[in-house]
């Protein structure tokens, strides 16, 4: 039995380049989010699934290349390709959470939970290089605390904008008297916190890490996918424009604190005002 | 209709089998920890902890849906 030769001396391909790489990526969702919308839930979360397991096996052979003889390991990518998977994995959260009838305006806000979670322990994880973004700037530092508190109110701001263009025909959502609304209220709001979590404090600095600037463009448009395919393209528009904002802020700034509470006062808000 | 069950907020009464595409994520990645797991004392490797990083958001996932039919039956 003769075994070919590409089997007993692998040849090396060309690496492919971070742009194509993220066409492909692109390509998988957009797949993805075309089943969802043909087939059905279910069949829109197994595509999300399998989407995401691929993105984390391809971070672990990327990952484990270092480790043997032939090959270099390239930290960064593998942090921005484990961090990617996130994309994936919030539509198959969002998808697949229990849908609680009493989070009246997005009854599947329940899917904020494992990706706080997420964001938090990438957020913390000593193994990915590269630095983070801190939470707040030191006491004393006037300049940068100010422009945190610019960020927190154009936050404030988008959410008032977005409680008046965002169509809504139910009941206001603090109208019953009962726990649920606050528990209602509290997720949606930490949903936001929780997005920029790992969107600014995860996949920006794994992305501008890897990509240069051009990562904050694409840690933009998976902030700005996942938000316009949960919340639908109006109820957004506050969303990914706050987005924009945070994006360059955290990249120029390196303090996370402001665009987490803009994001959660901006959902807060959204819910309380309409 | 959506608000009847209001008073009863932490309830899970309908399972459907969207809920189940998580879990078997989940059992895949599961199963590939064992498999590429290291000794006791040597140092995780890469693939590891990308591998536990996936598998934090399903567990958490996992146990809310537990916890949620859990009060559902027990209430």
């Amino acid at each position: 039995m003769t075994v070919p030769t590409t089997l007993v001396q692998p040849r090396r391909t060309k690496r492919a380049s971070l742009a194509l790489q993220g066409l492909a990526f692109a390509t998988a969702l957009v797949g993805a989010e075309a089943v969802y919308r043909l087939a059905g839930q279910f069949w829109g979360a197994a595509c999300f699934a399998v989407v995401f397991l691929a993105i984390v096996h391809v971070a672990a052979l990327v990952g484990a290349r270092g480790a043997g003889a032939r090959g270099t390991a390239n930290p960064a990518l593998t942090a921005l390709i484990a961090a990617a998977s996130l994309v994936p994995l919030e539509r198959l959260l969002v998808l697949s959470a229990p849908t609680l009838t009493f989070l009246r305006l997005y009854p599947n806000a329940l899917w904020m939970l494992p990706i706080a979670v997420t964001g938090g322990y990438a957020y913390r994880a000593r193994w990915i290089p590269g630095p983070r973004p801190l939470v707040l700037p030191p006491p004393g530092h006037r300049r940068p605390r100010a422009v945190q508190a610019a960020v927190l109110v154009t936050g404030a701001g988008l959410g008032v904008l977005g409680a008046v263009i965002v169509p809504y025909a139910g009941p206001h959502v603090l109208v019953h008297q009962d726990a649920a609304k606050w528990a209602g209220a509290a997720l949606f709001a930490l949903a936001g916190a929780a997005e920029e979590l790992a969107w600014r404090g995860v996949l920006q600095p794994f992305a501008v890490n890897a990509a240069g600037p051009a990562g904050i463009a694409f840690s933009f448009l998976a902030s700005a996918y996942v938000s316009v395919a949960w919340m639908g393209p109006i109820a957004a528009v506050p969303v990914v424009a706050l987005s924009a904002v945070t994006s360059v802020v955290v990249y120029r700034t390196r303090y996370l604190g402001g665009a987490v509470a803009a994001h959660f006062l901006l959902n807060l808000l959204l819910l309380t005002l309409r | 209709m959506s608000y009847l069950l209001a008073t009863d907020p932490l309830q899970l009464r309908e399972i459907t089998p969207v809920y189940f595409v998580p879990i078997a994520a989940l059992l895949v990645l599961l199963v590939e920890r064992e498999m590429i797991r290291t000794r006791p004392g040597t140092p995780r490797t890469t693939a590891q902890h990308v591998i536990d990083l996936a598998i934090v958001p399903l567990v958490s996932l996992f146990l809310i849906f537990v916890g949620l039919r859990a009060a559902t039956m027990l209430g």
